[in-house]
């Protein structure tokens, strides 16, 4: 026979379980999205929201941390834009969640991620 | 829940060992916030050199700066080059490209001068520091990236003693390290933390004062740290919460992420607090006197970013990236 204590906890049991499936499920997803998000074809540029980014030695560390990315060609930082452009040699395989994480070795966290076909000097 | 004596006697317990331990942390350590303006104390803004006239291109993003002991001026900017003016702000001569060869840059942010009118330059993408004669042929160079003792993690600021030994602000090893004269590795100064004594966080900018302490612009504690040479650590000022806890403040008791200092003959300490957009003068105690605040200053970028003096004291230059100039002011030291 079961006790209404244990008939109170069993809501919270499931909501528990839940919680975590939609977790883990979230977290399968974003993986999946990140990889989808590689550069295809022609879109060998990301462009990277990056807000707090006022400090020019801050800055120069993001750049400093996505230029080290495999198949980087030039990174660049516009401060009042809140914005870092990464070019990389075409079919370079990088994933948003890399250039995340290079963000996040700078010290900082990174936003949207665009990816666009360009030239590094278009990015200048 | 109910605490029965037992354990809010653990409790007490508990904060009277972290408090005797805080207090074990600091002592040692002169404070000084800055507190009140100081009659006649200030700056007035004499000039704004862009470079206009140099043959290369004006200056972009000036970040580096430091003044030779005959008052020449030296600044660093993202063209890759090192360049040169007179006390008159008169052009004469640059030096740099790109690439990691002998006087090649990626990224030249730190500059100091020693006595003899050598040039340091330090590259926050190269993770070395050169050094060049006064008109730039190359000398030596040292450092490679890593975390190691005389590796180097993006270099800032630079410092030359009278002994001519270098400090490199060291910016994501959150440490400062000391170079002996032919650039082998001497020691550490500073820990990583936002904590305590001797806790940097982020050091942009590095300056020996007239009494051979090192000044360290610990930029994300948003507080000036003195150390002696051989890396005790001696005096702070900034705002700190509960004593403690270093902060921002947009107010005349601390800074918001402070860049760079520089002291002169006199002892004065200026300021270059970017986030803030201005130059703070403090006395050489640490304590507040005047500022100046850049006007018109853009929100998106924290200028100025490195501060020096003139050797007589009376002039302060300091670069202004979001500028593209090098701000020129007239010190007026207090009565």
């Amino acid at each position: 026979m079961q006790t209404n204590a244990h008939r109170g906890r069993q809501p919270l049991h499931r909501l528990v379980i839940g919680v975590v499936v939609v977790m883990a499920l979230g977290q399968v997803a974003s993986t999946f999205s990140a990889a989808a998000q590689a550069p295809a074809g022609d879109r060998n540029q990301a462009v990277v929201t990056v807000r707090g980014m006022q400090c020019p030695f801050c800055a120069y560390g993001i750049k400093k941390h996505l230029a080290k990315l495999t198949g980087a060609t030039r990174a660049d930082v516009e401060l009042a834009k809140n914005q870092a452009i990464v070019t990389f040699t075409p079919g370079a395989k990088v994933t948003d969640a890399q250039i995340q994480q290079a963000v996040r070795n700078a010290g900082f966290t990174a936003g949207a991620i665009e990816w666009r076909a360009g030239t590094p000097d278009e990015a200048r | 829940m109910a605490l029965g004596p037992p354990r809010i006697g653990a409790i007490v317990l508990i904060l009277v060992a972290v408090s005797a331990a805080t207090a074990l942390g600091l002592w040692g350590t002169r404070w000084r916030v800055p507190q009140a303006p100081a009659a006649g104390a200030g700056y007035t803004l004499q000039d704004a050199w862009d470079g206009s006239m140099i043959p290369e291109g004006g200056l972009q993003r000036p970040i580096g700066i430091a003044v030779a002991p005959a008052g020449d001026v030296y600044v660093s900017d993202e063209r890759l080059r090192v360049v040169h003016f007179n006390a008159a702000g008169e052009f004469v001569g640059e030096w740099g490209r790109e690439g990691d060869g002998r006087g090649e840059f990626r990224n030249p942010v730190g500059l100091a001068v020693c006595r003899d009118g050598a040039v340091y330059v330090s590259d926050y993408e190269q993770d070395r520091i050169q050094k060049f004669t006064a008109d730039g042929e190359f000398l030596l160079d040292f450092g490679r990236a890593g975390s190691a003792p005389g590796e180097f993690s993006a270099p800032a600021g630079l410092a030359v003693d009278e002994a001519n030994f270098i400090y490199v602000a060291d910016f994501y090893n959150h440490r400062v390290q000391k170079f002996r004269p032919d650039g082998s590795f001497d020691v550490v100064i500073g820990d990583p933390g936002r904590l305590g004594v001797g806790a940097l966080h982020y050091p942009t900018g590095v300056h020996m004062t007239g009494q051979g302490e090192i000044l360290v612009a610990d930029a994300y504690n948003h507080q000036l740290q003195w150390f002696e040479a051989g890396g005790r650590p001696l005096l702070r000022a900034g705002y700190h919460l509960l004593w403690l806890w270093p902060r921002p403040t947009t107010s005349t008791t601390g800074f918001n992420a402070p860049t760079d200092a520089a002291t002169d003959p006199r002892g004065i300490i200026h300021v270059a607090d970017s986030g803030n957009h201005r130059v703070v003068m403090l006395s050489p105690a640490g304590e507040y006197l005047a500022h100046w605040q850049i006007p018109n200053a853009s929100s998106d970028v924290f200028s100025p970013e490195h501060i020096t003096v003139s050797p007589d004291g009376a002039t302060v230059y300091a670069t202004d990236l979001a500028g593209d100039r090098i701000l020129v002011l007239t010190v007026k030291p207090p009565a």
